[in-house]
């Protein structure tokens, strides 16, 4: 039998082995913490936040039935936590309700392309600041931990279609703050 | 059938810019630098962990607990009830009738004395007659 495995871990914290638990910090501690600090965009609350997710967990744990992935659902538990947090304490200006930017210049793209690496990322981070927490955390889902679109809907709730249709849309809106930068 | 071939070409062509655009976009945030879990984070969270397991277990043992009083007092109070509707009412007559329970008590009292009297008259006797000798003198 695979000991370290996510199902033998979970079985042994529900018989009381609270010391296994250490295997989901160690395994999925990082990952947890990079979200949510992408989606609050502060490191203490992040701190804060990915503490609370991790006792979260432990407190379901006996509610996980085992329907999805156990990363999808510890995602899920991040994500909301994360978002709802970053809605309570800032109001940001949804870019959503303004107007959505329409057709971005291809030009606009060569130029964010053509930039050398370190102002692309300078760009993209400063861009990102200015997504709401849901696109941020939808994106980040996307690109850095490399979810699919089905994963991404089970983490956030929402059908697969709309997941793609806010992806195409918060990628539009990126380039468009890029190239907002930019000039 | 002109026109068909543009559209597909123009399809083609925005197909591949939205893969180059997808390709930036990826590249960017492959790029992004992580920033690592704080040190402590990890003792701080089992620490959290073990205060909710005991939390837990005592949260169980007082659950335990109230249950077991709950089905004491469930189990004292059924008894209260069997008694009262089913004991009490065939002593009823008994308990509420005074002078018949006073004759019973005269009477009780009157056979436990005769019984005595019958007990001391007894030992009294025997005691004479072991004293007086075989011969009865």
């Amino acid at each position: 039998m695979e000991l370290n495995t996510d199902t033998y871990c979970i079985q042994k914290v529900l018989e009381g082995d609270t010391g296994c638990f250490s295997f989901f910090l160690d395994k999925y501690g990082q990952a947890v913490y990079s979200l949510v600090l992408k989606i609050v965009r502060s490191r203490e609350v992040a701190e804060e936040l990915t503490q609370d997710v991790f006792v979260k967990v432990y407190r379901k744990l006996p509610s996980f039935r085992g329907n999805c992935a156990f990363s999808t659902w510890l995602y899920r538990i991040a994500y909301n936590t994360a978002v709802s947090e970053a809605r309570k304490k800032k109001r940001e200006v949804s870019l959503e309700d303004e107007a959505v930017p329409g057709d971005v210049p291809e030009e606009a793209i060569d130029a964010v392309a053509d930039g050398g690496m370190a102002v692309k990322l300078e760009i993209l981070d400063e861009a990102l600041g200015r997504l709401s927490p849901e696109e941020r955390a939808v994106i980040v889902l996307f690109y850095m931990k490399e979810k699919t679109v089905g994963e991404i809907a089970e983490i956030t709730g929402m059908t697969q279609a709309n997941v793609k249709v806010r992806l195409f849309r918060i990628r539009k809106k990126l380039y468009a703050i890029m190239m907002e930068a930019m000039e | 059938m002109e026109m068909n071939k543009d559209i597909r070409t123009a399809a083609e062509v925005n197909g591949f810019r939205a893969v180059e655009n997808d390709r930036i976009l990826r590249e960017a945030f492959e790029n992004l630098p992580e920033l690592t879990v704080p040190a402590e984070l990890h003792s701080k969270v089992m620490q959290k962990v073990e205060n909710e397991a005991k939390r837990k277990s005592r949260r169980v043992e007082i659950l335990s607990r109230a249950a077991v009083v709950a089905a004491f007092l469930l189990l004292a109070g059924l008894a209260a009830m069997v008694i009262r509707d089913k004991v009490v009412p065939l002593f009823a007559g008994f308990i509420l009738d005074i002078h018949m329970l006073m004759f019973c008590t005269y009477i009780g009292l009157l056979a436990l004395s005769l019984l005595g009297l019958d007990y001391i008259i007894r030992r009294h006797l025997s005691r004479k007659h072991a004293s007086a000798g075989p011969d009865g003198r």
